[in-house]
């Protein structure tokens, strides 16, 4: 055969926050019991944990809601641009921090950036933390339960080649010498020394001006990218 | 190799969406294109179009050795003094490279002949890696296509492997994507990268090109301040090589992916070079300087191309002498650093469009093929992608 092995065809399915929103925020609520507010609502604000059954699983909701926003502020991409943003994710707006979002939709983390509606995300990665409690037998937890087994499983397979690779005297076919002098055994960068934390930009913007300049030359197609 | 229609998914365009797929049609014009694929046999892909595109690639590793070790070959190659340093260092720390993508004329019977090699920002990944493949699977479900169809396409599987060898090359490093704004297909292929990479279980970031910044000490970083220790970068490093930031290369802590060498082997300054080199070979066309346009043979059709140019911009026809001949690819600016000429050799025609096959390398191994056709001579950006399939 020649072609890939096998795709998890799923995982290939790109985040959309209206798609998951709904029925992970439904099976979550659902599964409490009690007449609950509109999923959207429950999503933007933590107070809405207050809507589930017990002392002890609003605590565990309120935890895990700071716990995914958290996450989220450090995975979803950042733009200067609200056009920009929405141009790729349809809906998006100031990022939520721990402390909330301001009315009038900027961030009050002082940076003004902007991010992918978050609401959707945040539904996931809470129905990814409270498994347990909230897990039902639709098909969409059972998926998410054969990515995390899937993930684990590749988790340890990195694992074994890499301490596999550690031991051995070449990496293998893959990165092993080729002739013409192309490197012998290609050199490991040494762990990054640890910077100061946060760096201090003195600039930005010094990447960027060919691509613009080639854009005011009036190419007919460059909505399409710099690749070749 | 034949070109046969074939029906549509009658959801493929829902499925994009879904898929995240957002360029399949660009300024109302098919991208992708459905309604007819490519059929090669097996052999056609192994002795035709694998097999070769290995040994090309070994051809153009012994090109860059060959040129980093001589000043008079990187001034040829219109390559910044100020960056020859930061070149040879890559070269010769063995810096890894992902991919790079041959675009070959093939037409099933011939040998298969390099036009150029994409070997810095090659496009059309995600359409090859995922797409194309997950055409093929439904296709076969749906019964449109016969059980025994197979694809000559590997990329997604071999990108992920590769991400986890160039993991333990840069250990303890998180990977920033980088590309430009307002390119909804960069910011596509950037995402499908970014995807591969996790996959391998590298910890990535994503930052605009043009939102890079620099700290006191010439690191690189990004909107939050993070300093950017290892990048992959969609964006041509012969654009780097000119701008603001160019000055302070080579000072940071980063490995680059592209790595810079490969800017060597995209530079078509590599053609001519490739023919001194391995003259006749079957894979290659004569290919020469604009100061060796004597050597040219008598009335050999010739292809005029900038140094630098990409998706077909600023290509132009001439005569063995070089003398136009009133045929030209569009205009992107193209063709300040220089131009070389090669042997014109037409791409075949199916039922009028003329197709160009585009070979994937994941590092040095051959990982499948992107076919694109258009109804006119010179393959550009907005050239339809077809599927193909190996019966």
């Amino acid at each position: 055969m020649k072609r890939s092995a096998s795709i998890n065809i799923e995982r290939m399915v790109k985040w959309m926050p209206r798609f998951v929103l709904a029925p992970i925020a439904a099976a979550v609520l659902s599964a409490c019991g009690d007449a609950t507010p509109e999923p959207e609502k429950f999503l933007s604000n933590v107070d809405d944990c207050s809507g589930m059954p017990s002392r002890q699983a609003v605590t565990q909701c309120e935890a895990s809601y700071y716990k995914a926003v958290a996450k989220a502020e450090k995975e979803l991409p950042r733009f200067t641009s609200l056009e920009e943003c929405e141009k790729i994710y349809g809906t998006c707006g100031a990022p939520t921090t721990q402390q909330g979002q301001t009315q009038n939709g900027t961030s009050n983390n002082g940076n003004g950036f902007l991010v992918p509606a978050m609401a959707g995300y945040i539904a996931a990665q809470m129905v990814d933390d409270l498994g347990d409690g909230f897990r039902d037998r639709s098909h969409y937890h059972r998926e998410l339960e054969r990515q995390r087994r899937d993930l684990e499983r590749q988790r340890r397979d990195l694992e074994r080649q890499k301490r596999d690779r550690e031991y051995s005297q070449s990496y293998g076919a893959g990165t092993t010498a080729k002739n013409n002098g192309y490197q012998q055994k290609p050199k490991v960068a040494p762990p990054p020394a640890k910077p100061k934390q946060p760096a201090k930009t003195e600039s930005r913007g010094g990447w960027g001006s060919s691509a613009a300049n080639k854009n005011s030359w009036g190419s007919s197609s460059k909505g399409s990218g710099w690749g070749g | 190799m034949f070109r046969e229609a074939c029906a549509e998914r009658k959801d493929w365009k829902a499925q994009a969406e879904k898929f995240g797929f957002k360029f399949h049609t660009m300024y109302g014009d098919r991208y992708w294109d459905e309604s007819a694929h490519y059929r090669f046999t097996l052999s056609q892909i192994e002795e035709g179009i694998e097999n070769p595109t290995a040994e090309i690639h070994q051809m153009c590793l012994h090109a860059v050795s060959v040129v980093v070790q001589s000043d008079e070959w990187m001034r040829r190659f219109a390559i910044p003094e100020a960056q020859w340093a930061f070149i040879r260092e890559s070269w010769e720390r063995g810096d890894q490279s992902l991919y790079s993508r041959l675009d070959l004329a093939y037409d099933g019977s011939g040998p298969a002949k390099l036009y150029e090699n994409n070997a810095d920002t090659p496009t059309s990944l995600y359409e090859t890696g995922f797409w194309q493949w997950l055409w093929l699977e439904q296709q076969v479900d749906a019964g449109v296509l016969s059980r025994s169809a197979d694809q000559f396409n590997s990329l997604q599987d071999k990108l992920v492997n590769r991400f986890r060898e160039l993991a333990v090359l840069c250990p303890e490093r998180v990977l920033h994507f980088a590309c430009c704004k307002d390119t909804e297909e960069d910011r596509g292929t950037v995402q499908y990268l970014e995807d591969c990479a996790k996959e391998a279980g590298i910890e990535t970031k994503f930052v605009f090109i043009e939102d890079i910044g620099m700290d006191a000490e010439h690191q690189f970083t990004d909107l939050d301040d993070q300093v950017i220790t290892w990048m992959f970068k969609l964006y041509p490093w012969e654009f780097m090589f000119k701008e603001e930031y160019a000055q302070h290369l080579g000072k940071q802590d980063i490995r680059w992916v592209e790595p810079p060498w490969k800017s060597i082997i995209s530079n078509k300054a590599l053609l001519p070079l490739l023919w001194k080199l391995y003259p006749d070979h079957p894979n290659l066309l004569p290919a020469y300087y604009e100061d060796e346009l004597d050597q040219v043979p008598e009335h050999m059709a010739l292809v005029k191309k900038p140094f630098f140019s990409r998706e077909g911009a600023n290509i132009s026809f001439t005569d063995a002498k070089g003398v136009p001949t009133g045929e030209e690819g569009t205009d992107g600016g193209y063709g300040a650093e220089g131009f070389i000429y090669q042997a014109r050799h037409a791409l075949p025609v199916f039922n009028g469009n003329h197709t160009l096959v585009g070979s994937w390398l994941i590092d040095d191994m051959p990982a499948g093929i992107a076919l694109r056709e258009d109804t006119v001579a010179i393959t550009q950006d907005m050239s339809r992608f077809l599927p193909h399939i190996i019966m």
